[in-house]
């Protein structure tokens, strides 16, 4: 099954507004549903893109107001995110038990900005032992 | 050795349980727009959604493809809505208190077999770029799949 691209808006690259950092939820599945196979996830710009789980992505904390506050006390995620982390970005994945694989792909827009020419795709490639999938996210699919 | 098949199941995948596209949501273009966030609601049917093995309640995340200018809040965060004429799913004039905080990543559960947000687009900073993007992506996930939905500028 071929993946699918992603799109995103190019970013303006504009250092005294820079663009905000890029969270992609990379969720993938393995045809054969087995608990904790390892998944290598290997990125096209390894500099400016990190692979992250949930907990090391940092997020400001919600506002305690009645309109925030009945959904955070259901247990519901409202989450601002910083363009900080935590930790150490991690390399690989492990399945759960319905096969998948969870992750955060972190993109650091005004990081590539500032490296020169802007690339119009990002790779992010996962592997296990024996097959490989790579998805593009494409910037510049939202003109 | 058995061969594991890596597939990503995103939209348009032929897996009954993978999540499905939804359909595009307009908003009026920067001529007919003012200052104010605009926000619409965006549902998932839980039966889109693999359970949990363990017995867990599915949930659903959403995540703004375009942090500066689409955030989330939760359904009941609207103390007043008004559904603007022309526009499906459209309301604005929210409580401004939800205004001050940019949610940009929100994970719901399925309650009454889906799970519902609001998402809102910030107009004003939309009509600031000097080259407005014609559509935004928002990614929405389960624990295996990722579509995305797609906010269109009229």
């Amino acid at each position: 099954m071929p993946p699918v691209d992603v799109e995103v808006p190019a970013p303006v690259c504009d250092v005294a507004d820079p663009p905000p950092v890029l969270h992609y939820p990379l969720r993938a599945h393995l045809t054969s549903a087995l608990d904790g196979v390892p998944v290598d996830v290997a990125m096209s710009h390894p500099g400016r893109m990190e692979l992250h789980q949930d907990a090391t992505i940092e997020v400001a904390a919600a506002p305690d107001s009645a309109a925030w506050g009945p959904a955070l006390g259901r247990g519901e995620v409202f989450a601002e995110t910083t363009g900080r982390t935590n930790g150490t970005p991690i390399t690989s994945l492990l399945t759960n038990r319905l096969g998948g694989v969870a992750g955060w792909i972190r993109v650091d827009l005004l990081g590539l900005c500032t490296d020169g020419d802007l690339p119009t795709e990002l790779t992010v490639t996962l592997s296990t032992d024996d097959d490989s999938v790579t998805q593009r996210i494409l910037l510049g699919g939202g003109a | 050795m058995k061969r594991l098949a890596l597939a990503l199941l995103l939209a348009g995948c032929a897996d009954e349980r993978a999540l499905e596209a939804p359909a595009p949501v307009g908003i009026p273009g920067c001529d007919a727009l003012d200052e104010q966030p605009v926000f619409f609601e965006s549902t998932v049917p839980g039966s889109a959604v693999r359970r949990d093995q363990l017995g867990a309640a599915p949930q659903v995340s959403w995540t703004s493809g375009a942090p500066d200018l689409v955030f989330f809040a939760p359904i009941d965060s609207a103390a007043r809505v008004v559904r603007v004429e022309g526009f499906d799913h459209l309301f604005t004039d929210l409580d401004g208190a939800i205004g001050d905080y940019r949610a940009d990543l929100a994970r719901v559960a399925i309650d009454d077999g889906a799970a519902t947000l609001l998402v809102g687009v910030d107009s004003a900073a939309l009509c600031a770029l000097a080259e407005p993007p014609g559509r935004l992506p928002v990614w929405i996930s389960s624990s295996t799949d990722t579509t995305t939905l797609w906010i269109e500028t009229e």
